[in-house]
């Protein structure tokens, strides 16, 4: 069963409507980025006090919905963003044992950072995102975590937490416009998002999608080139 | 995710977190980088059936004999001398096999840690030590036991870079691996057994040598090397690499793997000039 957040508008939920609805990847992209602008104002009213952010997605999220959020976030406050996109794989054990493999990593040099914004265009089991966290955490010790995401899982924020410890997650706030209770045998949620994401992007499968690199990469790297 | 995704493995609440298993799984660690290095032959087993028998591990020039005490009022004198005594029969055992062996008592407790010690039989001093192994309710705090964060994490994961994913990652493969094992014939947990189950997972990025070479590699290494700015290793295992100072990778398969294999013959066949076009080619 699906439950809205409060605070969620009409245009809102169609768009959610509309990516259960499986548009063609064009129409999917184009839903995914909007979803991302609709989620930047409510990440930035968490955001409030805070400079340098570190913006967390995964490959096949940073060309739509993370660039959703971070065109919004750039365009309504003086932030500064640097970008960090990981690319994971998934294994998953007959136990449920669950992890997902970090096999690339762009991360854009930064001093320090005050908060991070994790987007993820769903959170299930919160695997990935936990993991991309944990990565960095340590790393920057960011004073805030906002974790976002248009659909999560009813239990996905426990079961993130539980993998930190409570001064790590007593950091970490929510955005998200709608939470799913039911999970497919394949781990994906019902209605979440209308499948797996990498299909409906049109950018592969979950074995073929870490070859895809995002085009946000690639035009944020060259100003990073090494002269 | 595909079935082909989906790995055999242990059932974590099958036992519980149970501290024997989080100790079994930071001594297996312990001894994993000798047996990676130099093959050595490296078994484990629990209530072994002799006076200090909660943990028996058998390395190539040594037995070491554990008794796990999380109990916060034990003494060597406690319950009639159990434990002294216990201690007294394991090495006078182990003195007339001949053996070297070293006595461990396990503690939880810094508290016990330091009455042990201060307390230990002059008799048993030489042959003993008590170890304190902190009671822990995760694995993620195991990985950040000094010993295995400072140097045994760096010598048994495949890449670099420190990374705090990959290593509880490795230290959870370990974990699942142990509670999963099967013994050999004599009751045993063999490390090198189950090192090689671990690599089959791919539960964890195992380092080890790349031994068979494809006569191809020379020209792949030249076609790397002109790649400007790249830098990339195979030397752990598996390849790595790394473009300064924004983007690292380690592929999640090893150099011995038919993804690698595969990822060779696009480097061959596209001969990338530049980070861009070798980007296109990896995994």
């Amino acid at each position: 069963m699906r439950t809205y957040a409060n605070h969620i508008t009409k245009s809102v939920q169609e768009l959610l409507d509309q990516l259960v609805a499986r548009p063609e990847p064009v129409e999917y992209r184009r839903l995914m980025t909007r979803l991302g602008e609709e989620l930047a104002p409510l990440i930035a009213e968490k955001l409030v006090g805070y400079q340098r952010i570190m913006l967390i997605c995964t490959n096949e999220d940073a060309d739509y919905l993370a660039t959703g959020v971070l065109q919004a976030l750039s365009a309504a406050e003086p932030f500064q963003i640097f970008l960090a996109c990981f690319w994971n794989d998934r294994l998953r054990l007959d136990s449920g044992l669950d992890v997902a493999p970090i096999i690339r990593q762009y991360i854009e040099p930064a001093p320090s950072i005050d908060a991070f914004v994790v987007v993820k265009s769903i959170i299930a089991t919160a695997c990935v995102v936990q993991t991309n966290i944990s990565e960095i955490f340590h790393q920057y010790q960011p004073q805030k975590v906002v974790v976002a995401a248009p659909v999560m899982m009813q239990d996905s924020i426990p079961n993130l937490e539980s993998e930190f410890e409570e001064s790590i997650s007593k950091r970490f706030q929510y955005v998200w416009f709608a939470q799913d209770d039911e999970l497919t045998a394949n781990g994906e949620a019902v209605p979440g998002i209308g499948g797996s994401v990498y299909e409906l992007l049109g950018i592969g499968t979950s074995s073929t999608k870490n070859s895809y690199v995002p085009a946000i990469v690639q035009q944020r790297r060259a100003a990073h080139a090494p002269s | 995710m595909d079935e082909a995704q989906r790995k055999r493995g242990g059932d974590n609440n099958k036992r519980g977190n149970r501290y024997e298993d989080f100790f079994a799984t930071f001594r297996l660690m312990q001894f994993a980088p000798q047996v990676m290095k130099t093959g050595a032959m490296v078994r484990l087993k629990e209530q072994a059936g002799c006076p200090v028998d909660d943990l028996l591990l058998v390395a190539t020039e040594r037995r070491f004999y554990h008794q796990m005490k999380a109990d916060k009022s034990i003494t060597w004198g406690a319950d009639n001398g159990k434990m002294e005594n216990e201690f007294r029969q394991q090495m006078l055992l182990s003195q007339q096999a001949n053996e070297s062996f070293q006595l461990l008592a396990v503690v939880a407790d810094t508290d016990r840690l330091q009455s042990l010690n201060k307390h230990m039989p002059a008799d048993l001093d030489h042959c003993t030590q008590v170890l304190h192994f902190p009671r822990i309710q995760r694995l993620a705090e195991l990985v950040r036991h000094p010993e295995l964060i400072n140097g045994v994490l760096r010598e048994v994961y495949a890449g670099r870079r420190e990374s705090a994913t990959e290593y509880k990652n490795t230290v959870r493969a370990f974990y699942t691996a142990w509670i999963d094992h099967e013994p050999d014939d004599n009751g045993f947990c063999v490390l090198n057994t189950l090192i090689s189950t671990i690599q089959s997972w791919r539960l964890a990025r195992i380092c080890h040598a790349w031994k068979d070479r494809p006569a191809e590699w020379p020209e792949v290494e030249r076609i790397l090397n002109a790649i400007p700015n790249l830098q990339w290793f195979v030397d752990r295992g598996f390849f790595e690499w790394s473009y300064p100072p924004t983007d690292y990778g380690l592929m999640n398969e090893p150099c011995e793997s038919d993804s690698f294999k595969r990822f060779i013959s696009r480097l061959l066949k596209e001969r990338p000039q530049s980070f861009t076009q070798f980007e296109m080619l990896y995994p």
